[in-house]
Parts: structure tokens; sequence; C-alpha cells
């Protein structure tokens, strides 16, 4: 299920969040996961982020779900961490004439700044599951972004299918032809990519074109004052809510600049 | 009074186009279909970039980036090569396939640029030299972009990362301007493009 | 005054020596629904719809004139409320997540309030028979809903006339039926139609007028019966079976009634002609 479903359904309140509400959320939560590597800041802002996903009643395995992928780079930076860091030596190996360092501060920091992914991973998520992609484009609108540039994100969303179609079409045609990309070392595989991505480039511009054919017949852009059939409306949920976000980034912030963090 | 401005698209003879570049909605929506097309190509090089250290140097999505922004912004303009560049950050972040997506708003646009201010000191863009320094320069913009993400977002030494910052380069200068070169002249060849 | 007129039109596409469309004339009553043949007839579409010369690069002479507005001088947004096209392909032409907004599209974009907007889409929802499914997700209708919703999205600007090019390529038998029958509801309602459409069956008891364009010119343009009898003997053009099978029959039997379009007809008159024959 693509993260923007919960958002078109609609059954939750959070799903009734002015959009702008949930990006002001996202840029305190990215100020404080930017500010410091405080566990217990990280802890508590996880903890925030938990109890809004519970409280609003959003899919916890669409949500949590684009966690698995982040896996392997969590892996990787808390092993750069680790091998790179040179306090707190907790081990060494000679391998191949070199001296490989394990440091127990490093593995700590790895942790952490996995956690800051994490954290920013979930933010993002949750934006997108919680805002409708029309009251996105409205709300950009509002913020005097020109439609078609604001609009481009609901065009993208809607035809991604199609395209992602489009290329299994291509690769069992080009199987047909003796050419098959899943026979190919999976890490060579983008340099033997030539074959698929040609006629994918020109199946996009063709379509493209009459689709464009078709947004300019329905008056695409033909006037800047265009109306919106979806309405985009701030409560008191949305004040309190923007107020509790931006009161805990600048607490944070100041406690960092302070140095008390 | 809005009016209507009729294009002769994509880029006649070939030749990079000013700012913005062809902003009607054929070249939008060329742009987000070349954008989605991207999207579609990078599932073929995920796995050896989560070798590559989990996607912290990446090395087939560049390529693939690169070669579609820049196709992107040389047949319609630095706008739609923007568009071509910052889709797929927006469309991963949605559909919750990296949390790395936000930062490429930045590195991916930087490969529009590259392509648009590289295209303004050729005449033809169809040519080993325009692809060759594209590559080159959209390679190095990349590189000096992503040492502020390790240092600053992963605590990363940078000094130590130098080795691979030249292997993911060195890649990724011949290979996109191979990709690059070939897809003009056969979009060229499809009549897509006014000489 | 016919609501459609269409004078002298010439159209060269770009680094084309001879037209596309060469010395274009006829007009359309209030109501009438054309079908068109022939070669270069998606680009007559485009040029009685303004995407010539707005849109599509080349050169045109001529005129098109829709409801006494000028083609040539009428901005793309203004023609959208006189006269609107459905695409071949419904896929390209719902671009948005769901099927109301979608609808609504058109009526946004023409600054249209939100009140009116909110009774036309239950007007054109039950119009297409698509009534309820407003919340559904375009992609995931089928391809005769999709078709019908792309006519609904279309129907929401109000044109008075409707162009369709080819609408049932991409869709099954069943599909077909549910277009048709729903082009069948709106010219009952008065809708002037001008349909480019190569299943014979369907498009010949709907249409008032046909047109045959060969070689960018009007070869002939005349209703059903008086067009099938024209043009017996060009073997581009399809028949539908019944008026085939008569046409057949009426050279070897030397028949004089009426040339048959539909089935019911047809069975009229070929009935008539058995019992006449069964006698002997």
């Amino acid at each position: 299920m693509a993260l923007y479903t919960f958002a078109l359904e609609g059954r939750s309140w959070a799903t009734r969040l002015h959009p702008m509400t949930m990006a002001t959320v996202v840029v305190c939560a990215t100020v404080i996961v930017f500010s410091t590597l405080h566990l217990g800041v990280m802890g508590a802002t996880l903890a925030a982020l938990l109890l809004f996903m519970v409280v609003g009643r959003l899919p916890a395995r669409t949500t949590l779900a684009p966690l698995v992928l982040i896996l392997p780079l969590c892996f990787f930076i808390t092993l750069i961490q680790t091998v790179t860091q040179p306090e707190q030596i907790v081990a060494s190996w000679q391998v191949l004439g070199r001296e490989i360092t394990f440091s127990g501060q490093g593995f700590v920091l790895g942790l952490r700044i996995t956690l800051r992914v994490v954290l920013l991973a979930l933010t993002l998520t949750f934006f997108f599951t919680v805002v409708h992609p029309a009251k996105f484009t409205k709300a950009l609108c509002d913020l005097r972004m020109p439609f078609k540039y604001a609009y481009s994100f609901t065009l993208a969303l809607r035809f991604l299918p199609l395209m992602l179609e489009e290329l299994t079409t291509i690769k069992n045609a080009q199987q047909c032809r003796g050419y098959d990309i899943d026979r190919v070392n999976p890490l060579l595989r983008v340099f033997r990519v030539f074959p698929l991505m040609v006629p994918l480039v020109l199946i996009a511009l063709r379509r493209a074109g009459t689709i464009a054919l078709a947004l300019d017949l329905r008056a695409f852009g033909a006037r800047p004052d265009r109306t919106f059939f979806v309405e985009v409306q701030r409560g008191a949920l949305d004040v309190g809510l923007r107020a509790a976000a931006v009161a805990a980034a600048a607490v944070v912030l100041g406690a960092v600049i302070g140095g008390w963090l | 009074m809005t009016t209507t401005e009729v294009f002769t698209i994509p880029l006649a003879k070939m030749s990079a186009k000013p700012c913005p570049g062809r902003v009607d909605s054929k070249g939008i929506v060329s742009a987000i279909f070349l954008a989605l097309a991207m999207i579609g190509l990078l599932q073929f090089g995920e796995r050896l970039d989560t070798l590559l250290f989990g996607g912290l140097f990446p090395v087939s999505g560049r390529i693939i980036s690169m070669t579609m922004i820049g196709l992107g912004t040389m047949l319609y303009g630095l706008v739609p090569g923007i568009i071509v560049a910052d889709i797929n950050p927006l469309i991963a972040t949605a559909t919750g396939t990296s949390p790395l997506a936000p930062f490429w708003l930045i590195t991916n646009a930087s490969q529009a640029f590259s392509a648009w201010l590289v295209g303004r000191y050729f005449r033809n863009i169809i040519s080993w030299p325009y692809v060759i320094t594209y590559s080159i320069t959209a390679a190095l913009l990349l590189v000096v972009l992503y040492i502020p993400l390790h240092i600053f977002y992963f605590k990363m030494p940078w000094q130590k990362m130098l080795s691979m910052y030249a292997f993911q380069t060195a890649v990724c200068i011949p290979v996109p301007a191979i990709f690059l070169r070939g897809l003009l002249k056969v979009i060229r060849n499809a009549g897509f493009v006014e000489e | 005054m016919p609501i459609l007129s269409v004078r002298d039109l010439t159209f060269h596409y770009p680094s084309a020596s001879k037209p596309t469309l060469d010395g274009i004339s006829f007009d359309l009553d209030r109501g009438e629904c054309l079908a068109v043949f022939g070669s270069a007839k998606s680009t007559l579409c485009l040029s009685l719809v303004g995407a010539i010369p707005h849109l599509v690069p080349g050169r045109m002479q001529g005129e098109v004139v829709v409801e006494g507005v000028s083609t040539r001088s009428a901005r793309l947004a203004e023609l959208a409320t006189k006269i609107g096209m459905v695409l071949q392909d419904p896929e390209n032409a719902l671009f948005n997540l769901t099927l109301a907004a979608d609808v609504v599209f058109g009526m946004e974009n023409l600054g249209v309030p939100r009140e009116e907007m909110a009774a036309r889409l239950e007007t054109v929802l039950g119009l297409v028979g698509l009534q309820g499914l407003g919340g559904r997700m375009s992609q995931e209708l089928s391809g005769g809903q999709k078709q019908r919703a792309s006519v609904a999205a279309v129907l929401a600007m109000q044109p008075t006339i409707l162009i369709l090019d080819e609408p049932t390529r991409e869709l099954d038998p069943l599909g077909t039926e549910e277009v048709f029958g729903l082009l069948a509801r709106l010219k009952a309602r008065g809708t002037t139609i001008v349909i480019v459409e190569n299943d014979p069956d369907q498009v010949a008891p709907l249409a008032d007028r046909m047109l045959l364009l060969r070689e960018g010119k009007v070869a002939v343009l005349a209703p059903p019966r008086e067009f099938y009898a024209t043009v017996r003997d060009d073997p581009k053009i399809r028949f539908p079976q019944v008026t085939d099978l008569y046409l057949a029959l009426q050279q070897r039997l030397g028949l004089t009634g009426p040339v048959p379009i539909t089935l019911e007809e047809g069975i009229q008159s070929l009935g008539a002609l058995y019992r006449q024959h069964a006698r002997h």
C-alpha cells in the first residue's frame, strides 16, 4: 500500500491537519535531530513520534516498513564509525599488514547516528502518510508556488505505477529478443541497462506529449487564480501542534547553544 | 491575460537553452516522465549500491541519475532538469524507499545545474566533449556536496573516505557520458528533436 | 447558424511538403453527430478543438469557428468551455489519484467556485454511470470506466461539442458497449458529437452524417445510408456487418430498398426479402 493511501482515505484526525503543520513538525524534528546526538533528546523525539503514530492511528506496518530498507545503511554507518574513530580502542587486528582497530566510542557514535537516521526517516514517512497529495499541492500554491510546479508531485505519483509497468513490459520484450537483465550479475546490472533505458525513455517522451496535450485541453495553467475542490483549513489542533514543535526545537537548540546538551 | 507560447521542441539543433528552459505543459510533463523513468531504472542498481556501504557511496544510482538528469536538462532546459532531479527524492521519501532522499533534492539539482552550465559553452551537445565535460563537472560537484552530508549527518571522517570518493568519481564519469550520448543520438533519430 | 463551422482548413506539419489537411470545409448543427473516417482524422480533431494552432507546430490556413469564436484567436481555456476532446487512451487523460479529482480538474483550472464544482461533479458522474465512485483511485477503474471517467472530466467543463478520437480503441467489447451507451444518452440530451471510430456497428446507428477524408480532402460527406452506398467499393472502409451483407446481396439480387445500418433494420429489410423469395 502506498503511503498516501492512508491520507486519501481520511479516516484519522491526523489526515485533517494542515500540510504546513506537518511540515512544521518535520522541520522542527530535523532541527532537533541535527542539533544534538544526546540520547535523551533523541529518545524523547522518538517517543513523541511513536505516540503520534498510535494516537493518529497511522498504519504501523506501512509506516514502519521503510525502516527495514535503511538497515544496511545503519550497519555500515556503525561499522565505519567503529573502525575509524581513534578513541577507546577495544580491539585491534592485523589484516594484510594493516592494523584495523575497533573503537567502543565509535560504536556508540555509530548507534547514535543510526538513531538520527531512523528519526529523520520516520518523520518524513509520517508526513507523506498523513498529508493528502492534493492538499499538499494546495498548500504549496498558498505559498505562492505556481500551480504547474506544485502539481508535478501529484502527477508523478499518479503515473509512477504506469511507468513501472511499461518497464516490466520492455524487460519482457527484450527477454524475448535474448537480452535478459535478470541473468546479469546484480552488481553489474547498471552497466548493462542501456537496452532497457532507450525504449523506456522514448515511451516516456511519447506518453508525456499526449498527457501534456490532454492537460492543456483541460485548461491547465490557464489562470493563476484557479480554484481548488479540496479544502485545507487550519484548526486549533494545528496551532497547538505547531507551537509545541517550535517550542521543542527552540528548547533543544537553546540548550545546545547554552552548552547544557 | 495568459498567453500561449508555442515551443518547437525539444531544443532545435540541440543547443542548450537559457534559463528557465521549456516550462510549458509539455516541458514539465516530459521532465516528470523522465524522472519516473529514472525511478524505474534505479532499481537495477540497488544491490550494488547497498553493497557499497549501504548507499553512502552510490555508484549505480549516480550513473542513472547523472544520465537522466543530464538528458532532461539538455532536452528541455534548467527548470525541467531540476524537475527531473527532484521528483525522485520526493517520490522516494513518499514511498519510503530511502532515508537519504531529502538530501538528493540538492545533490540531484546540482547535476541539472552542471548540465545547464556546461551546455552554455557548447554549440552542439550531442558530442563527446560536451557529455564528458558534463560528467566530470557533475561528478566532482557531487563529491563536494556529499562531503558536508557525510560530515554533518553521519559524522564521517571524510579524509578516510577519499579512496571511495575517487572510486565513485572514476566510475561515474565515463559511464553516464556514454549512456547520455547514446540516448541523445537515439532521441534525435527517433524524431523528437528538430534539426 | 451552425455550432461548428470549418472553412478551407489546410494544415502542414513542419517540414512536410504536402498538406495533411487540404481545404476542408463543412458545418455541424447543434445536436448533430458526425463520424469521421479516412486519413488525418486525429489532425482534424486537433484542429477542431484548437490544439492546432495553439499547441501543435505547423502551418494552418483557413478557419475553424466554434459557437461564433475562431479557434485562432480564442484562448484554449475559452475553447475548453465550448468544445472538449476525449483521447484514445483514457490512461493519458486521468491525471489525478482519484476519480473525483479528475472530474473536477478542468473546473478548477477554469476557476469554477467550489459549490458549483460539487454540483457538477454529482451530475456528470450520474450521467456517465459512475455515481458513488468519486473516491475510487483512477488506476483501479476498468477500461470502460476509465473512458467514461475521461468523458465525465470533459463534460464537467460543460462544452456544447464533444470530440472523441477512437474512444474505444483500448477497450474490450463490454467497455465499448458502455461508452457507446453513454454517447447515445448524450446525443439524446442534445450534445453535438464528432467521433472518430473504427467500429462501424457501433458508430453507424449513432451518426447523423459521415465524413470520409482522402489525402486530406473531403471525399464523402453524407448520411450513413448514402455514405455506405457511395463508398461500397472502398476496401479501406469497414461496414456494419448487416450493411455489408445487404450491399453484397443488393448487387446480386438487384435490391432497391434503403440500406440498413442497424441489426433491426437489417432484419426488417432482409426479412422482407426472404419472405418475398420464400413465396416463390
